[in-house]
């Protein structure tokens, strides 16, 4: 095994062992003590030195760790699962056919559920969103009529045309979510674009190929297809895009962190440690030390999700999605 | 198929009563207005705006024009308003006041409210025009009685986005609003700062490029791995800032006060590092891929027949493999236009660049929703034009192949 993967396990080793330590601990930016200001590292009180405001730094990268675990895994995982699902629809073409009058009922509601909401309007939006979820609730009702075959590919088309004209970092800046779950759900729902193109393309392969189709006229059950010949396939051509994903992620939290916005207002991440840190580069531990835990997070990640990829399969993802 | 079909609208189902459910349960959770904190002080009411939605049903023929209420308030505003309510003419009849007003000739008050029960006065009245003489009452065909769709914008986000008059109009008619902390229309400050971050990320573009492309063919003649460049363009943009301001920044420059006034070289000079920074970012995410993408060509067999034909290794490699991997690169080179203006935001708040990213981020924090709309709807358009020329692109390629 490579050096640098084994270096990447060891460094993401001790991530481990700092998120157990900083929850029996139970860190709290209000609750890391105060000492003297400008300790050197190797003080006896602080490992790694204190801050310009007497913080204890080791303590401060302790609490870093699960702000940035909690945002990017969950995030990472919600944007799998999306762009399998709108890849799975995509390359199936799937439209569903649905009774108009379901349509127009779902269509009616929805825009009055919108027009509920106290920032588009002023209805009072308690007892009114609850009145138009019982009526969307009556979408549900096999109602008759007309039939009509859902444009759902050309929706998930335009949806991931908007999704990528967005910049991210400006989306959240116009939102700033208030709590890690809004923040979640933001970074997860609007990053997975890429990587459901590239699902997409994995997906056609597949059930274009023999295999697919000689699995099907055996009269294997669907699930299994997909369980057994599809996605250990289509996870391990996923591995570079969830690299580039995961660490996109952390150096997101990391950017927020630095600009100080972005975040719910409790965290305390490496970024701010870092901005503080080069308002006084002359005590160098104060910056370096966060800058380093970042960039050995990422490196890390970067390279161990690519580790055991081959150069040809590695860079069709950049092929496909350029 | 069908099976999977079944599974799809069974799940969809699925999913929708749990979000009803999830409504429900939100609808719960929230307090009502009963219980908010407008009701607690029962002598606090909400403001008679705040009451109305924005949508209603609501009854028009008694509407009366802009022109109306741009007309001074007095005794004869209300007279006039009645008349024009009763006689119709409203242009005439405003048209008449105006120059009335103007020459001093109006009559009195009660004169006009005689008008509106007898208009058979209005010949004997010398003072009103031609067009006003024959009055007739009003009759509205019976649909204009019906209840028609009417908007009332009641908060600022929905005067930000329709509008509220013909003159203060909203986003839907390409006015992006002005900006609280700065009050200057959003569009000129989005475009000033634009102007200026283009000035150092479009070189900083450049720069990088090319120097990706001579690191690539230099990288890929010597066998080097991509490794490096790889690892290189995930590093973050503050920490490569970081180390560009504590390697280069060796005190004594001064920030310009007047960043747009500058000529080009002297701008750049003076924003050096973070044209560095970017140049840097830039150049080792166009090596990462530029790199590999040239190699792939060197395998191929036009490849193999330019050195057999006796080309050195770096004509070749300079001439066939880079001309193959074009399309590719340029692709990417596309891809990254956005970033012109969207990229540059940390950057730019770490050197101080007044720009397009440090103007976003100024507005977020002075909490102006106006300006970092309007700074998130240029970004995104930007991004369409770049996705636009994407697709003309892969047009292209497709049919000179």
């Amino acid at each position: 095994m490579k050096v640098s993967v084994r270096l990447s396990q060891l460094w993401l080793t001790l991530l481990m062992v700092g998120l157990l330590i900083s929850w029996v601990l139970d860190l709290q930016p209000g609750r890391i003590p105060f000492l003297a200001g400008h300790l050197p590292p190797g003080a006896e009180q602080a490992l790694l030195g204190t801050d310009h405001l007497g913080r204890n730094i080791a303590l401060g990268l302790l609490h870093g760790i699960p702000s940035i675990l909690v945002l990017a895994v969950p995030s990472l995982l919600l944007s799998l699962l999306l762009a399998i699902a709108t890849a799975f629809l995509l390359s199936r073409n799937i439209r569903p056919r649905i009774s108009m009058l379901n349509v127009v009922l779902f269509l009616g509601s929805s825009l009055l559920i919108l027009a509920s909401f106290p920032w588009l309007s002023a209805f009072p939006n308690g007892l009114l969103f609850g009145l138009w979820a019982f009526v969307l609730a009556a979408c549900l009702l096999p109602l008759k009529g007309p039939k009509l075959r859902l444009p759902l590919p050309e929706f998930i088309r335009l949806i991931q045309l908007i999704l990528l004209s967005i910049p991210g970092i400006l989306l959240l800046f116009s939102i700033n979510p208030n709590s890690y779950l809004e923040l979640i759900v933001l970074l997860g729902g609007t990053s997975w674009v890429a990587l459901g193109q590239f699902s997409e393309q994995t997906m056609l392969k597949f059930f274009n190929s023999t295999e697919y189709q000689s699995a099907e006229a055996t009269g294997i059950p669907i699930f299994r297809i997909a369980t057994r010949y599809l996605s250990p396939g289509l996870l391990h051509s996923l591995r570079p895009q969830l690299a580039w994903l995961l660490a996109g992620f952390i150096v997101l939290e990391g950017s927020l962190g630095y600009l100080g916005i972005g975040l719910p207002e409790k965290h305390w991440g490496w970024g701010q440690m870092l901005r503080l840190g080069l308002l006084h580069t002359e005590l160098w531990w104060s910056w370096l030390f966060p800058a380093l835990c970042i960039l050995f997070t990422v490196l890390s990640v970067f390279v161990l999700l690519k580790s055991g990829q081959k150069r040809q399969e590695l860079w069709g993802a950049s092929t496909l999605n350029s | 198929m069908a099976w999977i079909l079944r599974r799809f609208t069974f799940t969809l189902k699925m999913a929708l009563a749990l979000v009803c459910i999830l409504c429900l349960g939100f609808t719960l959770s929230v307090p009502s207005t009963e219980n908010s904190v407008f009701e607690t002080n029962s002598t606090v009411q909400l403001p008679a705006s705040e009451q109305l939605p924005v949508f209603y049903l609501g009854f028009q023929p008694y509407a009366l024009s802009e022109a109306y209420s741009a007309l001074p308030a007095g005794p004869y505003k209300h007279q006039l308003g009645k008349l024009i309510l009763r006689y119709g003419q409203e242009k005439d009849w405003i048209d008449w006041f105006k120059a009335a007003r103007r020459s001093a000739e109006l009559p009195s008050p009660d004169i006009l409210d005689q008008l509106f029960e007898e208009p058979e006065l209005a010949p004997n009245l010398p003072c009103l025009p031609v067009k006003l003489k024959r009055l007739k009452v009003r009759s509205l065909p019976w649909y204009e009685y019906l209840p028609r769709p009417a908007f009332y914008p009641c908060n600022e986000f929905q005067v930000w986005l329709f509008g509220r008059t013909a003159k203060q109009q909203g986003l839907l008619h390409g006015n992006l609003g002005f900006s609280r902390s700065n009050r200057w229309p959003v569009l000129d400050l989005v475009l000033k700062a634009a102007g200026t971050t283009l000035r150092f990320s479009v070189p900083a573009l450049i720069l990088g490029f090319i120097l990706s492309l001579f690191l690539a063919l230099f990288a890929t003649l010597h066998g080097w791995p991509s490794t490096p460049f790889l690892l290189l363009s995930i590093v973050p943009s503050f920490l490569m800032g970081a180390l560009v301001f504590i390697m280069f920044d060796w005190g004594g420059a001064t920030t310009p006060s007047a960043a747009t006034s500058l000529h080009l070289i002297s701008f750049l000079l003076a924003y050096k590092l973070p044209l560095i920074t970017l140049s840097s970012i830039n150049m080792a995410i166009f090596a990462a891929h530029n790199q590999v993408w040239i190699q792939t060509e060197t395998q191929r067999l036009f490849f193999q027949t330019a050195l057999a034909k006796g080309l050195t290794s770096f004509q070749a490699l300079s001439i066939h493999a880079l001309r193959a991997a074009l399309p590719l690169i340029l692709t990417f080179l596309l891809q990254r236009l956005p970033l012109l203006i969207s990229g540059t935001v940390v950057v730019e708040v770490m050197f101080g660049v007044p720009g397009f990213g440090r103007l976003a981020w100024m507005a977020v924090l002075e909490k102006d929703q106006p300006l970092v709309l309007g700074c998130l709807l240029f970004a995104a358009l930007i991004a369409w034009v770049a996705v636009y020329l994407n697709t003309l692109l892969a047009k292209y390629s497709k049919s000179v192949q």
